[in-house]
């Protein structure tokens, strides 16, 4: 066991290692433009403000009434704030197939050693796995860290009276997707969470199909993914099956969606090691 | 540097910053405001019968907002409660209180206050297959109906098919064993919107029922509002017809008056006309045998008790009331029922305002007449405790019901 | 001993393997011969689970190879088996990582004897010095077995030399070794056996000096008579 988790803590350190140049860079962008958000986003609205006043000789309360007060959430809805955040998730999108492909892309033949490492195989397919996780909730870890910083930088700029008294947590709380996103709302956070990590095993599952059958594969990985989404959303048109809209209960529903998410994610897993152990192609 | 460190460090990095951000969340979010029940007149008691489902929001930011229940004289946030139990809730109160005490009876059945009728022993449940299953919504004239012996739980369901009229909806049902009476709205044969009696009997089903009577013909008016029923046991059921107005400036007709009440007795299938009172409005409410018509004078309201035998009113007194408006909803020529803020239940009206105080706040208010006495046994009102320093917080209600066993 | 059993293998329609058997025992230096898309290369992978086969079976020492045996058997294929940016020496120390099998010593030893510097990147080496680096990390191995793959490919004559030299060393003594090479030329004095294969099948097994010897000709001699007619 302990040379077990000796391995896989390895393994994963090594893939840490990998992706952090990648991460640096999609970390940096956030903070950057995220750093412009604060400052430019304030700073225009009470640019506006003031020429308002200067032009038109209106009290700030009258400006206020015009262009309304200045909340936290008028700088996250920005595309300083949306972009990283949508580059983010994109970008380590992308990471996940690119985590396994350069294994075997170009001169890069390092398949040959991963797959002859004297640990179990699947402890390649972990190690991937924590490290675009360890991935998405750093970048979820500095987002939060920019948003507080961001607060005050944005509170500093406009004054006082300009400001709705919006707090942080209300501005995110109305967020379309920083509350899915971020830990805001356990609810919202957690089905994101659960279904992100279906959907990775899912991913990972494709990728070694194809891996391991080629073309055959991408076929066999195609039909497994939709299937899988099939199965996943089986419970939502179960209540058109029956054809009664008040057979299941919500909860029921969501418990059968738990479920079958589970499902699918044991099997990716099986299926994977399988791939794996017995399949997998140079 | 190890080559754990930068897993260390990232690591780190995820649980000190999530677990910083859960405290602070923690820390920052402000509670939710502690809810009062405000006496003003009465003893509190009353009110136990009162199971209302209400939201309290922030009139500064749209992201708060709570949903909170009254019930058994206790309030409580939804939001404290687990996901899947959130899940399963209605901002019905009734049909809260069925998928709460019947679940399995719940299964498959909709879940509108209209749908059900409640007595000591038993829970009957009326509606179309469509309102289950919208894909028949073109295919409606099946009517399903379900007998819940609470005790032993036995179900007893029928379908039944409707004729007379198509694409029903039902409105009420009222149960007097072993008949059940069901009045829905339907489209005529010239595809005009109808309100229909139709009478079922549970000790000889049958598989087609025909209508008793076409309420508009019936009335002899195209514009017929039901009252309100809060026990579905009436055996009087008041209907309002409406007198259109004038046309206005876009060629629509939204200005109606009351022309007529009526009262249908569910036993012998006939109407009888309630006269209207020359000075102020007129109310009329029934529960069980009993019809109660109300003058409304605005700060005091003249009860009096509808004779069926002799078709004429005997005065039962007057009851000074604690806005001019509590209990009388505006209600206008598209809503199908009225009598929503005034329910009598075991004798006791009990009126409903969503009042506007002083200070500009809203408050859930209500106020409870015993009829027999024709005096008020409770009123008062819902509110935050720490209204003082809570000024952004506003408070309405969804649904009310008034639970009569 | 590796007991190669009745390997099956095909891609899309073309049979590649088709029941080949053979053995590889410790202390013998064998090698595969045979034309280009005969499937040497795929016999290795085989043995090594890199590649399924559609029947037959490999065993070591009368084990199916699971990964813990990968501390008993070392492949060497023709492509770089590290990461471009990482330095010899990183590489060894990944290897070292994982292999309870990693000899430093035996490492430190070949580095020197290949005179490479432990503190190059291995995209700077050139193609015959990474050549050597995966020999180094193949053979620094304590392990049983060794299997190459076509170790001359593609490099200088010098650095065949130096790769050559290793046949005859301690580095490989005592180990079973499987190599794949169309330069036999170099290696044929120093082999216990060949296995020549043609069509999916083994043509012939045998004793490259007992075959000079009786019947004297070399290996390319056979080959020649196989693949020309």
């Amino acid at each position: 066991m302990k040379q077990y988790m000796k391995s896989l803590l390895n393994l994963t350190a090594f893939e840490l290692d990998r992706i952090s140049k990648f991460l640096y860079t999609l970390l940096g962008v956030t903070l950057l433009l995220n750093l412009i958000g604060y400052i430019y986003t304030p700073m225009r609205y009470v640019g506006r403000m003031n020429e308002y006043m200067q032009t038109e000789s209106v009290t700030a309360q009258q400006a206020i009434e015009r262009f309304g007060s200045f909340s936290f959430y008028d700088v996250t809805s920005t595309l300083w704030l949306l972009a990283p955040a949508t580059l983010g998730i994109s970008g380590l999108l992308l990471y996940s197939l690119f985590i396994w492909y350069r294994e075997w892309m170009g001169k890069n033949t390092f398949a040959y050693r991963l797959l002859m490492l004297p640990v179990p195989r699947m402890q390649i397919f972990y190690s991937k796995l924590f490290v675009i996780y360890i991935a998405i909730f750093s970048l979820i870890a500095v987002q939060i860290i920019s948003l507080t910083i961001g607060f005050q930088i944005v509170s500093a700029i406009v004054p006082d009276d300009w400001l709705s008294g919006m707090t942080l947590v209300q501005a995110l709380n109305i967020h379309p997707l920083f509350t899915v996103i971020l830990p805001v709302s356990s609810f919202y956070f957690l089905s994101a969470n659960g279904i992100g990590l279906t959907f990775m095993l899912v991913l990972f599952t494709v990728i070694l199909l194809e891996r391991s059958y080629s073309f055959k594969g991408l076929g066999l990985g195609i039909a497994y993914g939709v299937v899988t989404v099939l199965i996943a959303a089986f419970p939502v048109f179960l209540p058109d099956l029956v054809q009664n809209y008040y057979f299941f209960y919500d909860s029921e529903i969501m418990a059968l969606i738990i479920v079958l998410m589970t499902v699918i994610g044991v099997t990716s897993l099986l299926i994977s090691r399988h791939l794996l152990n017995k399949k997998i192609t140079i | 540097m190890t080559k754990y460190s930068k897993l260390i460090s990232f690591v780190l990095l995820c649980v000190l910053t999530l677990s910083a951000f859960g405290i602070y969340q923690t820390q920052a979010g402000t509670p939710l405001p502690e809810i009062e029940l405000v006496t003003e007149e009465g003893n509190v008691d009353e009110l136990d019968a009162l199971y209302f489902i209400g939201n309290i929001y922030s009139t500064q930011s749209s992201g708060r907002s709570s949903t909170f229940e009254f019930k058994d004289g206790d309030f409580s946030y939804l939001n404290n409660r687990s996901v899947f139990r959130h899940l399963d809730f209605e901002y019905n109160p009734i049909a809260n209180r069925y998928v709460s005490d019947y679940r399995s009876f719940m299964r498959g059945k909709a879940r509108n206050t209209s749908n059900f009728t409640e007595t000591d022993d038993e829970i009957i449940y009326t509606a179309m297959t469509s309102d289950v299953n919208w894909r028949r919504m073109y295919d409606d004239n099946m009517l399903d109906i379900s007998l819940l012996d609470k005790e032993s739980e036995d179900e007893q369901s029928y379908e039944v098919r409707l004729e007379g009229a198509s694409y029903h909806g039902v409105v009420a049902s009222y149960y007097h064993a072993p008949e059940l009476t069901i009045v829905t709205q339907a489209a005529d044969e010239q595809m005009e919107n109808n309100w229909y009696i139709y009478s079922f009997n549970f000790d000889e089903p049958e598989d087609t029922l025909s209508p008793e009577v076409n309420v508009g013909q019936a009335l002899d008016s195209s514009s017929i509002q039901i009252s309100f029923s809060p026990t579905g046991t009436e055996r009087y059921i008041p209907f309002k017809s409406l007198q259109p107005g004038e046309e206005d400036e876009y060629g629509e007709i939204t200005n109606y008056t009351t022309d007529a009440f009526h009262v249908y007795d569910t036993q012998n299938g006939d109407f009888q006309e309630i006269p209207l009172f020359e000075e102020g409005e007129t109310l009329v409410l029934s529960e069980d045998e009993q019809v109660v018509v109300g003058q409304d004078l605005g700060e005091t309201i003249n009860w009096h008790a509808w004779n069926v035998t002799d078709e004429s009113l005997n005065e039962l007194g007057s009851t000074d009331m604690i806005t001019p408006s509590i209990g009388r909803l505006p209600v206008y020529y598209y809503n199908h029922s009225f009598n929503q803020g005034m329910q009598l239940v075991n004798g006791h009206v009990y009126a409903y305002e969503d009042h506007y105080s002083e200070d500009g706040y809203g408050r859930p208010m209500f106020q409870i007449i015993d009829l027999d006495s024709v005096s008020t046994d409770f009123s008062g009102y819902f509110g935050l405790e720490d209204r003082e320093n809570d000024r952004s917080t506003e408070m309405m209600l969804f649904d009310f019901t008034i639970n009569p066993l | 001993m590796i007991e190669v059993k009745d390997i099956h293998k095909q891609f899309g329609r073309k049979k590649v393997l088709n029941g080949v058997s053979f053995t590889i025992e410790k202390g013998e230096i064998s090698c595969l011969v045979g034309v280009n898309g005969v499937g040497k290369t795929t016999i290795l992978n085989a043995i090594m689970n890199l590649t399924p086969v559609k029947k037959g079976s490999v065993t070591i020492d009368g084990e199916t190879l699971v990964p813990a045996l990968y501390n008993k058997i070392a492949f060497i294929p023709d492509a770089s088996i590290s990461l471009p940016h990482f330095t010899i020496q990183e590489s060894m120390d990944f290897m070292n990582d994982y292999y309870d099998t990693w000899n430093a010593r035996r490492a430190k030893d070949i580095l020197k004897f290949f005179r490479l510097n432990a503190y190059d990147k291995l995209r700077d080496l050139s193609k015959g010095n990474q050549a050597k680096v995966n020999l180094l990390l193949g053979l620094a191995l304590d392990v049983e077995y060794i299997l190459m793959d076509e170790p001359f490919s593609g490099i200088d004559i010098f650095t065949r030399e130096q790769i050559t030299e290793v046949f005859s060393s301690y580095l490989v003594e005592d180990r079973g070794v499987l190599i794949t090479t169309h330069e036999i030329n170099d290696i044929e004095h120093l082999l216990d056996k060949v296995i020549l294969l043609d069509e999916g099948k083994i043509y012939k097994e045998f004793n490259a000096e007992h075959m000079r010897e009786t019947e004297g000709k070399s290996v390319i001699d056979v080959m020649r008579e196989v693949y020309t007619g």
